[in-house]
């Protein structure tokens, strides 16, 4: 009779990690038993890694999914969020594989969601409250620019606006289900998307640590290419902001 | 157009005709691609057949000077537009890459492996 419980392991009013990982066969299995320590599920989405990401996560312990080629963090987060859509999470957030993002922090995103008073959650590195995060000049003020802009379009006093540690409630998660954007800066191109479908965000502060495995992108002649494409979005959601569907359709 | 030039675009139009012909025989190339190839061979066999006298007419009917640019101008407005159209055709194929491989990936979900320290352990040793 022990074999009776075939249900799956998975509850669904725990909250579930969504973890992109492209590459990270260095430091996913620690992020993701560090998210386990923090009682929620874990989904890996690995995007196409070439290294044995997938393996050193199942073994881990999360649940994984592997797509069978790149697509972007923009396409693994829309895979995950269908999966939190599927099976019925009420609660989801998502969370690097390189160790950017502390799990003790994960109960600041939830708590909001919890009570009900936002949809979206915002990890912020520049909010009142969260800890010096080191940014070079140009790329901070482009940061600046950019959340700004955001502030703007959704109505919410939003400091980081490219974080990409964040919490969906059930709504958020049908929305972005419906469709997530796959372009460079989706992060900030998801906002938009939650501003318009009348979704509540609201931001909490968190400290990162800096990149612990894999390459910081903000050297040299990339950190100017990162740099002119940040503007050149932000200056398309001003000339020309998308529209999209709400989450009632 | 000397004898030189009008033999090469009748000999390039025939031969890439022919080519055509043949991957639509062997379903390499969809209808609609080989049609718009194959109207532009016959337009380049005729002005290799005619020369001037095709080129020279058509030239003062749009009203360019110079019947040469004529061919330039019809050429890139061509390449542009087939571009164009090719540039939405592999933004749809990119969609449909997408949806293939989200749903391949979430119909491949790998669970866990059992977790110790999991509810019914608990429930047990309360």
């Amino acid at each position: 009779m022990v074999e009776t419980a075939q249900a799956s392991p998975r509850r669904n009013d725990r909250p579930l990690a969504i973890v992109p990982a492209f590459n990270e066969a260095g430091g996913v299995a620690e992020v993701v038993k560090s998210l386990l320590d923090q009682q929620v599920d874990v989904l890996v989405v690995d995007d196409g890694s070439s290294d044995a990401t997938s393996q050193l996560a199942h073994e881990a312990g999360a649940t994984v999914i592997t797509l069978p080629t790149n697509l972007g963090i923009g396409g693994a987060l829309l895979t995950g969020f269908r999966f939190a859509r599927d099976n019925k999470y009420e609660f989801a957030f998502q969370c690097d594989a390189d160790g950017q993002h502390s799990p003790e922090f994960v109960h600041r995103l939830l708590d909001p969601l919890r009570d009900g008073r936002a949809d979206l959650v915002i990890g912020s590195r520049f909010a009142q409250g969260s800890n010096d995060y080191p940014v070079s000049g140009v790329r901070r003020i482009v940061m600046k620019i950019l959340a700004r802009t955001i502030t703007r379009i959704s109505g919410v006093r939003l400091s980081d606006v490219s974080s990409g540690f964040r919490g969906f409630g059930q709504r958020a998660i049908k929305v972005f289900a419906d469709s997530y954007p796959n372009e460079y800066m989706e992060s900030v191109e998801a906002l938009v998307i939650a501003a318009r479908a009348g979704l509540n965000i609201e931001e909490v502060p968190v400290s990162m640590s800096e990149r612990e495995w894999g390459e910081p992108a903000a050297n040299s002649w990339r950190a100017a290419v990162k740099t002119f494409r940040m503007l050149w979005s932000v200056l398309l959601l001003r000339l020309w902001p998308a529209r999209r569907p709400t989450w009632e359709s | 157009m000397g004898v030189i030039a009008r033999s090469v675009m009748i000999v390039l139009a025939v031969a890439s005709t022919m080519t055509i012909l043949r991957s639509l025989r062997r379903e390499r190339l969809p209808l609609g691609f080989a049609s718009v190839w194959l109207g532009l061979a016959v337009v380049v066999t005729m002005l290799g057949l005619g020369g001037d006298a095709v080129l020279d007419p058509l030239t003062r009917a749009v009203g360019v000077q110079y019947p040469p640019t004529l061919l330039f101008l019809v050429a890139i407005l061509i390449l542009l537009l087939l571009t164009a159209y090719l540039s939405l055709k592999v933004a749809a194929l990119d969609r449909q890459i997408r949806e293939v491989v989200d749903r391949y990936g979430r119909d491949h979900v790998l669970e866990p492996p059992q977790r110790e320290a999991h509810p019914p352990t608990i429930a047990n040793d309360l």
